[in-house]
This record gives structure tokens, sequence and C-alpha cells, in this order.
């Protein structure tokens, strides 16, 4: 993926971070409101920068969790729409 | 400190913030109907005024062209009731379109700002239950950042669409211009020379600081595209 959409990124970010726990992939796809394929593209996306990670969980089923980095990241981005919100002038 | 209270200690910060972009969110909706409420009273003044004026001038060209008479004897002719009534009726003309243009303007604004109100609503929605969710530390919920991001999307957008183009200011200008020149110098040929000048003045102005504002709005708009851009890229 070349250019992943920021809303995209902001709502997976969402989901994780409001969840808190780890989460299963079909969780986070209906979650999310995107079709397979699409969610895989994110994921990996995600996952190549390190702000997710997938861990198996006693039942040997893949779940994902937001990483330090992505609890980062989530908190900079908010942070960024707070400065936008912000910073426009009327 | 360990881990689990760096996690919760972060998760806090994070959430202030979420609430207070719900809370600027707010103060946003309400500048924006503020600034929508003030360009419909001025619209509005505008519209009735002009209508006013026009209703006036058509009533007493209409009489001075079927009787062929001077204006100053035209109305030392009428008597005061029907003076009265002229002025009655063009007041009328011009309180009535004001009060429409009113409605009209209301009813346009209402519209756009409907979706900005839900989407404000729902992010309220959502930090509430993410609140609850969290006081009873069952997690879950969803956070506003998607709806955060329309909305500052939103208002970019329609910050343009707010400003208003003045093309009838210059209309009264010069008729007030016009009518006062009038009085003062009571030469018509004069009147006319400096009301088109003042419309002509003033709808120049009007004109260039119209495009001022727009520009300024355009490139708010064109610096939040870049940022978002820019935004994933430092992810």
């Amino acid at each position: 993926m070349e250019k992943p959409d920021l809303y995209v990124v902001a709502r997976f970010l969402d989901i994780m971070f409001s969840n808190g726990s780890s989460m299963k992939k079909t969780n986070i796809q209906m979650l999310l409101g995107v079709n397979y394929p699409r969610f895989m593209e994110y994921l990996e996306w995600l996952l190549k920068r390190d702000l997710v990670a997938i861990s198996l969980d006693e039942e040997g089923t893949e779940r994902i969790k937001l990483t330090p980095k992505g609890i980062d990241s989530y908190h900079r981005l908010v942070d960024w729409i707070k400065e936008t919100l912000d910073g426009v002038k009327i | 400190m360990n881990n689990t209270e760096n996690d919760s200690n972060r998760r806090q910060e994070i959430q202030s913030s979420l609430n207070s972009i719900v809370e600027s969110s707010d103060k946003w909706l309400e500048r924006l109907r503020r600034r929508e409420f003030r360009v419909r009273l001025a619209g509005s003044f505008l519209t009735g005024s002009l209508v006013l004026m026009a209703v006036g001038a058509v009533a007493i060209l209409g009489f001075y062209l079927s009787q062929g008479e001077e204006i100053d004897d035209f109305f030392e002719q009428q008597s005061l009731v029907f003076q009265f009534s002229l002025l009655g009726a063009a007041a009328a003309a011009g309180l009535i379109s004001g009060i429409l243009t009113y409605f009209f303007l209301k009813r346009k604004h209402d519209t756009r700002m409907k979706d900005l109100s839900s989407l404000i609503t729902e992010m309220k929605k959502k930090t509430n239950e993410q609140q609850q969710n969290n006081a009873n530390v069952v997690g879950g919920g969803e956070g506003i950042t998607k709806e955060a991001l329309s909305l500052a999307e939103k208002i970019v957008t329609l910050l343009p669409e707010l400003v208003r183009k003045r093309k009838h200011d210059s209309l009264l200008f010069g008729a007030v211009a016009f009518i006062v020149t009038n009085v003062v110098v009571s030469n018509l040929v004069v009147a006319i020379i400096v009301g088109v000048l003042v419309w002509l003045y003033v709808r120049h102005r009007t004109k260039k600081s119209y495009e001022h504002e727009m520009s300024k709005y355009e490139e708010q708009k064109r610096v939040f595209e870049q940022r978002k851009r820019d935004f994933i890229d430092t992810l």
C-alpha cells in the first residue's frame, strides 16, 4: 500500500486503544468496516511500522495489540487533531 | 514508576486530550453558529434596505412618469396621508423581504450545520461511553479520532462558504450616497455621479476584502491537507 488513508489508520488505532486488550483480527475488521483484503493491507502497514504486534493466545489464535510505539503514535494523532482544531482561524 | 502506571498515565493523558477535542468542537460549532447568525442578520438588513429603496424609487418614478410633474411639485401636491402610505408600503416591502431573507438563509445554514452538529453529538456519545467503560474497567467502546478528523476537515471546507460576497453592500452605499447628495446639493446629475462613484469604490473594496478572506481560508485548507499527508509519513 503506497499511501494509506489517515481516516482508516486513525480508526484502526482508535479501536485498538479503546479496547485496551489484544483483539482478534475479525473483530477489528468488523469494527473498522473495511473488507478483509483492505484490512490486511492496513494491518501489514501498521505491523511494518511496529505500531501493532501479533501474539498467539492459549488457543493458538492470533491476537493484535497496540505496541508502546502504537500508543505513542495514537497520542500524537490525538494531539495533532487537537492542535489542528485549535489552530483553525475564523 | 512501573510499566502499568506509565501506561495508565498515558491513557489518562490521551483521554484528557480526547475530552478537550470534544470541548473545542463544541466551541467551534458555537462560533460558526454565531458567525452564520451575523451573516444572516447583515444579509437580511441589506436585502430589506435595498427593497425599501427600490420600491420607494419605483413608486415615485411611476407617479412622476404618469403625471409628468417635477418631483418637488409632485410631493407638494400629495397629501401627507398619501406620502406616509407610500413610505409605509415601501417599509413593509423592505421588512417582509428582510424577514423572508432571514428565514431562507437560516434554512440554508441549518442544513449546513446539521452535519457538524451530528458529528459532535456522536463524539460526545462515544466519549461518555468510553469514560463509563473505563470507570467500570470493562474496556471496549469506540474512539472519536475519525469523527474529530472529519470535523476538522468539514470546518476548513465550510469556512470559505461562510464568507459573505457582499455584492449588495456596494449597491446600498451607492443608493445612500445618491440620496444624501441629492438632499444636500439638490442636483440630480451630481447625485447620480456621486452615487455611481461610491458604488464602484465600495464594490472594488468589498471584492478585494472578499478575495483576501477567501485566499486565507483556501490556504488553511491546503495546509490541513498537507499536514494530513505529512502526518502519515511520520508514523
